[in-house]
Parts: C-alpha cells; sequence; structure tokens
C-alpha cells in the first residue's frame, strides 16, 4: 500500500464533501475575535466557538508534534531528521462528523540522512566515492489524526505522505 | 595452473603472482637498457633534444635525446620510444637500475606536456606488480611554451571506440565513467568477457586525449595510449607484467571505430573532471576499487552453519536497492501452477497468500513453504523469488512466469561454488508453466536476447544511492556509481545474461564473482522505465538472503558493439 493510499484511509471517516467543507473553514485566519464567553452565545455560535478553540488547539498540538519530531523525542520515519512547515501552505484540518476526531495535512519540507553502512556492494562502492552519507530534502506531507477526549485534543497517529 | 600471458579463465579467477620488488627490478633491467619494442617501427626521433618539463607544482625533469633511441635521465642514461600522433609525441622510458618509468605526452606546437611517472613497488598499489603513477601537468621549456596546459577531461565520458593496435589486438573501450574505463578484449582474452579498471583521463588537445588504464585487481598492467578521437588514431605504450610474469613493454599504434555515446549526467556546464579526490592523497593514490579484499570469504561448512543458525532472511526488511522500487504484488496469490524447466526440475507452486507459497521439487513426497515476493511488471508477466529450505546448495529461484503464453525464465542461483562458498552461482533455466488457464506455449520459450546489449541505464534505487549498468558483452553486466554531482566514477562488472520476455520487457542479471557474491536480477520495463529484480546474497553480516531491487531509470543510450560477439548456444 502506498502512503497516500494509507492517508486516504487514514481519513475515511471524514467524506470528502464535509472535508473540502470544513478545510475551507480551518483554512481560514484562526485570529478571529470571538465572545470571551462561550455560555454567553446561542447554540450556533456557540458550535462555531468550539469549533475554532478546537482549531486553535489543534493548531497548537500541530505544532508541539513538529517540535518534538524535530527535537528527536518523536520517530516518524526512519532517517527523517527535520520537518519545517512549507510556508506557501496552510494547516489543513477535516473535522470527522462528531467533531472528536480531525485529520489535518500540513505541506512541509522533510529533511532525511542516510547513512549506508551496508554490505551491499553498491553500498560499499559509494562509501569508497566518499558519499557512505546523504542528506535530502523532499516536499511532503504531514498527515496526523486527532482525537478529542475529556483531556482535549489528542494524536492518535502520524505519518509522513 | 600453468601460467598464462592472457588466462583462459576469467581475470578475476587467475592467481596472478605476487611478484616482489627484486624481481620486477631485474626484469625491467635489460629492457631499460634497449628501450620500448613495436610492432611496427617507432619514431625515436627525438635526438639532440633536451626537453626540460616544469610541473605546476614546481617540480623539473630533464631528458637529454641522444641518437640511436638513447636518453639520460637523472644521470642514467636508458633506451627511450616515441611515436608522434600529428604535433603530440609520447615516449617512454625506463629509468635503469629502479623500477620507475615515465612516459611522456608532449604537444610540440604548444609546449604543453603531461608526465606520467610510473612505479612498481612502494604503494599505494597493494601488490608491486601492480603499476602505480602520477599525473604531472606542465610545460616543456623552449619557445612558444605555452599558457595552455593538458588537463583531466569528463570529455571522453560516454564514448566507445574500437581500437585496433598494429599488433593485431582488438579492444572494445567503454568509457561509461570519468575515473574508470571498462574494456572487451577481442583477441588475447577468449571468453569476450569486460573488465573494469582505474582510469586516467586527460585532454591534451581538442581532438586527442590521453587515456591511462591500470589493470588494478588483475595484472597490474598499464595500458596509455593517445588517442585522436577525430582522426580515429591513436599511439600508445603497454607497460607491465602479464599473467606468464612476462614483461610486456612496448609501443603501438592502432586505429579505432567510434562506437558509440551514451549520455553524461553531469550538471550541463559542469567540466569539472576529478570528480573523486583524496584530500591529502599520497603519491600515486585513487580511488579504486579492490572488491576481492572486502569480500567475505566463507567456506561451506561456515555457510551451511549460518543457515542453520536461521541468519535467514527473505524480503524481511527494506532493501536500500528498492527504497523507489514499485509495490510488490499480490496476484499470484490463490493461484497454484508448475514450471518445468527443460532439463528439469519441475517446481510446482502452490501460492497460499500474498508472500507465502509452497513448492515441491520433482515430485517430492511434500511441499514446503517459503516467503517470496512478487511483482507484476506487465499485466500477467511476474517476477517472483524464493529460497529453497533443504537444498544442500542453499538454492535460490528467481523466476519470471508469463502466465499470458505459459513460458517461465528462472535465474537459478546457488551456493558452494568451486571458489567461495558464500558466492552465488547462477544457471538459466527455460521452461514452460502448466496450470489451469495457463497457456501451453509448446516448445517455445522465453530466449535470450541481444536487445540489451550495448545499452546503458541508470537505476536511482534510493535516495543517494544510484548506479548505472553497461551490458558490455552478451555476458557481462557492468555497473558504474556516479558521484553527487553526476560524474559517473567506480565501475566493477560480472557475469550476465540477458533473456526476453516480452516486447520491451528483459530480464537481466549480473553476478559478482569474486566481489561480494550477489547474484542481482532485474526485471526491465521499457515501457515504464522501472525495474523490479530480486538479490540473492550471502555474507557473514547479513546471512543469506532474498531481498528486493527496484528503481526508475533512464536510458543513457546504446553502442553499436553486437558485431564483435559471437552467437554461443546454451545455458
Amino acid at each position: 500500500m502506498t502512503m497516500d493510499k494509507a492517508a486516504s484511509i487514514a481519513s475515511n471517516s471524514t467524506d470528502r464533501r464535509s472535508f473540502l467543507k470544513t478545510g475551507a473553514i480551518a483554512a481560514a485566519p484562526l485570529a478571529i475575535a470571538v465572545a470571551p464567553a462561550a455560555a454567553l452565545a446561542d447554540d450556533s455560535s456557540r458550535a462555531r466557538l468550539t469549533r475554532l478553540e478546537d482549531e486553535k488547539a489543534i493548531a497548537a498540538l500541530h505544532r508541539e508534534v513538529v517540535r518534538k519530531i524535530n527535537r528527536g523525542e518523536r520517530k516518524l520515519v526512519t532517517g527523517l531528521t527535520a520537518l519545517a512547515d512549507s510556508p506557501a501552505h496552510e494547516l489543513q484540518i477535516a473535522f470527522a462528523n462528531n467533531g472528536l476526531r480531525a485529520t489535518c495535512r500540513r505541506a512541509c519540507n522533510a529533511s532525511f540522512r542516510t547513512e549506508f553502512t551496508g554490505t551491499s556492494t553498491i553500498e560499499q562502492m559509494h562509501r569508497l566515492q566518499g558519499q557512505g552519507l546523504h542528506q535530502h530534502e523532499e516536499p511532503r506531507v504531514l498527515v496526523a489524526e486527532y482525537v478529542k477526549d475529556k483531556q482535549g485534543w489528542a494524536v492518535e497517529s502520524l505519518h509522513l505522505a | 595452473m600453468a601460467l598464462q600471458a592472457y588466462p583462459d579463465v576469467p581475470l578475476f579467477r587467475y592467481p596472478y603472482t605476487d611478484l616482489g620488488q627484486a624481481q620486477i627490478t631485474a626484469a625491467l633491467a635489460a629492457p631499460a637498457r634497449v628501450g620500448p619494442s613495436g610492432k611496427g617501427a617507432l619514431d625515436n626521433n627525438l635526438a639532440g633534444k633536451v626537453l626540460s618539463f616544469t610541473g605546476d607544482g614546481g617540480n623539473k625533469l630533464s631528458w637529454t635525446f641522444a641518437t640511436g633511441n638513447r636518453v639520460k635521465f637523472d644521470g642514467k642514461e636508458a633506451g627511450y620510444g616515441s611515436l608522434d600522433l600529428d604535433h603530440l609525441t609520447l615516449f617512454a622510458h625506463i629509468v635503469p637500475g629502479t623500477t620507475t618509468a615515465y612516459a611522456v605526452a608532449w604537444d610540440r606546437a604548444s609546449n604543453a606536456a603531461t608526465v606520467f611517472e610510473l612505479w612498481f613497488g612502494n604503494g599505494p598499489a597493494p601488490r608491486a606488480r601492480e603499476l602505480n603513477r602520477e599525473v604531472y601537468f606542465g610545460t616543456m621549456a623552449g619557445p612558444g611554451a605555452a599558457k595552455a596546459r593538458h588537463q583531466r577531461t569528463l570529455r571522453v565520458e560516454g564514448r566507445s571506440f574500437l581500437w585496433k593496435e598494429d599488433t593485431g589486438h582488438r579492444t572494445v573501450e567503454y568509457y561509461p565513467s570519468s575515473t574508470y574505463s571498462h574494456w572487451v578484449e577481442l583477441d588475447r582474452l577468449k571468453d569476450f568477457r569486460g573488465y573494469s579498471a582505474p582510469t586516467d583521463y586527460i585532454q591534451l588537445t581538442e581532438e586527442v586525449y590521453a587515456v591511462a588504464r591500470i589493470e588494478a585487481e588483475f595484472s597490474g598492467l598499464l595500458h596509455l595510449y593517445l588517442t585522436d578521437v577525430n582522426r580515429l588514431q591513436q599511439a600508445g605504450l603497454r607497460f607491465g607484467f602479464n599473467g606468464a610474469d612476462a614483461l610486456e613493454f612496448y609501443m603501438f599504434r592502432g586505429t579505432g571505430e567510434w562506437l558509440g555515446q551514451i549520455a553524461r549526467f553531469e550538471k550541463l556546464g559542469d567540466f569539472s573532471a576529478d570528480p573523486l579526490p583524496i584530500p591529502d592523497a599520497k603519491k600515486g593514490e585513487r580511488r579504486i576499487y579492490r572488491p576481492l579484499a572486502t569480500m567475505d570469504k566463507m567456506t561451506r561448512a561456515e555457510v551451511d552453519a549460518l543457515v542453520a543458525s536461521g541468519n535467514v532472511h527473505v524480503f524481511d526488511k527494506p532493501s536500500p536497492m528498492a527504497g523507489n522500487g514499485t509495490a510488490s504484488s499480490g496476484a499470484l496469490a490463490g493461484k497454484q501452477f508448475a514450471v518445468e524447466y527443460d532439463g528439469g526440475p519441475k517446481m510446482e507452486y502452490r501460492f497460499t497468500g500474498p508472500d507465502t507459497l509452497e513448492w515441491r521439487k520433482d515430485g517430492q513426497d511434500s511441499f514446503r513453504q517459503a516467503r517470496y515476493n512478487a511483482w507484476e511488471m506487465m499485466p500477467g508477466a511476474f517476477i517472483f523469488g524464493h529460497l529453497l529450505e533443504g537444498e544442500p546448495n542453499h538454492d535460490g529461484h528467481i523466476v519470471v512466469v508469463d502466465l499470458q503464453n505459459g513460458m517461465a525464465t528462472n535465474y537459478h542461483g546457488f551456493l558452494n561454488t568451486p571458489y567461495f562458498a558464500n558466492e552465488a552461482g547462477c544457471e538459466t533455466l527455460f521452461g514452460k508453466i502448466v496450470g489451469q488457464g495457463i497457456p501451453n506455449p509448446g516448445g517455445k520459450r522465453h530466449e535470450r536476447t541481444r536487445d540489451m546489449l550495448g545499452r546503458a541505464f541508470t537505476w536511482e534505487y534510493s535516495p543517494g544511492l544510484n548506479s548505472m549498468h553497461l551490458y558490455s558483452t552478451p555476458w557481462t553486466t557492468s555497473w558504474i556509481i556516479p558521484t553527487a554531482d553526476g560524474h559517473f566514477a567506480t565501475e566493477w562488472c560480472g557475469s550476465g545474461d540477458f533473456v526476453k520476455i516480452r516486447d520491451q520487457l528483459y530480464f537481466g542479471r549480473w553476478q559478482e564473482e569474486a566481489c561480494n557474491g550477489t547474484l542481482g536480477t532485474v526485471l526491465i520495463n521499457m515501457r515504464t522505465m522501472h525495474d523490479a529484480g530480486i538479490g540473492y546474497h550471502c555474507g557473514k553480516q547479513g546471512g543469506l538472503s532474498m531481498s528486493a531491487v527496484g528503481a526508475p531509470s533512464r536510458h543513457a543510450g546504446k553502442f553499436d558493439v553486437e558485431r564483435f560477439f559471437p552467437v554461443r548456444k546454451g545455458k
């Protein structure tokens, strides 16, 4: 299974239509002025406020996830040394219908470091040429599944697509 | 084995004598006095000249030539030989009483010069018989001493020529690298096999280059020539000890035939030509691939013990040679068929899952389980591989089955060759598939092909792990490793075989003989420009393994060489 396929399956709790709809919402600026007390709002604005708060929480969690990956505290892919959010893209959040699960996609530049330490002929010959270590960057998408419980939002799964 | 100047076994199997320095010194004494010989008359026309060389590093050398091919160098008188190639002169001599010699390319028009200092013994080559060389660029003193300098070049990279010397010897020379070359001797060696060796490429003029190959890992001979690639002429020197330990010290002229040009992969505009410098290198030091020295060498008992210990790995971990490979296919799961190879064996298969099968050989009592991986490279055409647990030679079958026409080809790998027990041997088996719904091909089989002959393909296995294959003879696969900036550099080669499965679908292999011992196989789809293959290997660290090979490819081109190779029949 390709990673893209895996990502597609992983996000199956959200149909394409709701993904597009909520994705559009999530792409809006997060710093929207809201009433300080959700309790004062009516049902519609309460739901909107809750969504904005969720988006803010997820964005913060997502930044923390990236920090942990970059500090090496969370292993994502063999050889990955750093993730940097792509400035040309925004965090996309697609909420499940019940609002308790979200799929986040963030375009990023992934840095990899591979050491060719094996005994294969091709690795030996690369080492002979001084090419036993390879570092490169790839444009990838960090796909995160977040779930919400009583304690708030938490990471359920992460992968690089 | 009796000594043979040009062995009738592959050069990597020949036990070249480890000549001592004293032997070499003695062998050089008379030729130093006499100078190099030649089948044709040498020009030897430098009498009266004093050539004073100043290298770019300030080093100075001087030759004083007299009549009768006499030259005085460093206070010693020697015999020299020289050949002119238009306004370039190549002269060579041994320094009497030493194991040092010189070959010098001098441009009489510009006075630019390249000096090859050559010596036996005292390193950096690991054996005294392997000639060392240091190359100096500079000028000869005299009127018109030019600003122009000879220089290392990549301009020759990607070309191939047939050279026919006045000795009668013909050689197909491939230059797919800027630090190595690959050659096929058509006359002195009998098996039309290609070999690879470190090579210097130096541009002397727009048309004339110096090519200097040391047959490292084999005889250690130097084959050096000036080549006018426009007029297709060469003038050269052969110097060193052949397989019979006889000194060859002769100069030659030759004529060439252009055989083609494959792509180069340096960035456009990059003419840099020393892609593998060694920081603080010793004099004469190069990055030379010495595969026999680094290869695991195991006995049969060691191999058996390794397998018995369970150090066996069949597609159980990611392979660096398949980082860019295609996904394996589970489409064989549920199928049952037999492959009846001509002359045996008969292999019955039950594919019990996407990576598990049961096999039975020649109607044995029971089926055995094995792990396999398969790739479907064209609809209905699969490559799959598995080990035959319990076979005394720890066999592996790497099979291409074409379920649309009922034909199969097997690169049957096995251990316990007569050379190293952990080195993979291989035979090519052709057969037919017998199973429900599979057409009976009758007597038709896949056939060996020359469609691949002379072609070169790049393979991008994983980020930072790339190579190029050159199918240099019908029986040789060579591989060349690129640098990070696209110069192709270190090269090696082994036995190969090539079978046509369908139009644009080819099954090839290489054997890393006396070199890591791997059997590598690839099913090349020239429509998708991707391959899928399987490596079969046994080593102390990695155990007995089968692993995936897979990479997207670029077709670098095809040399026109088919006419040089005879047609052979049989396995």
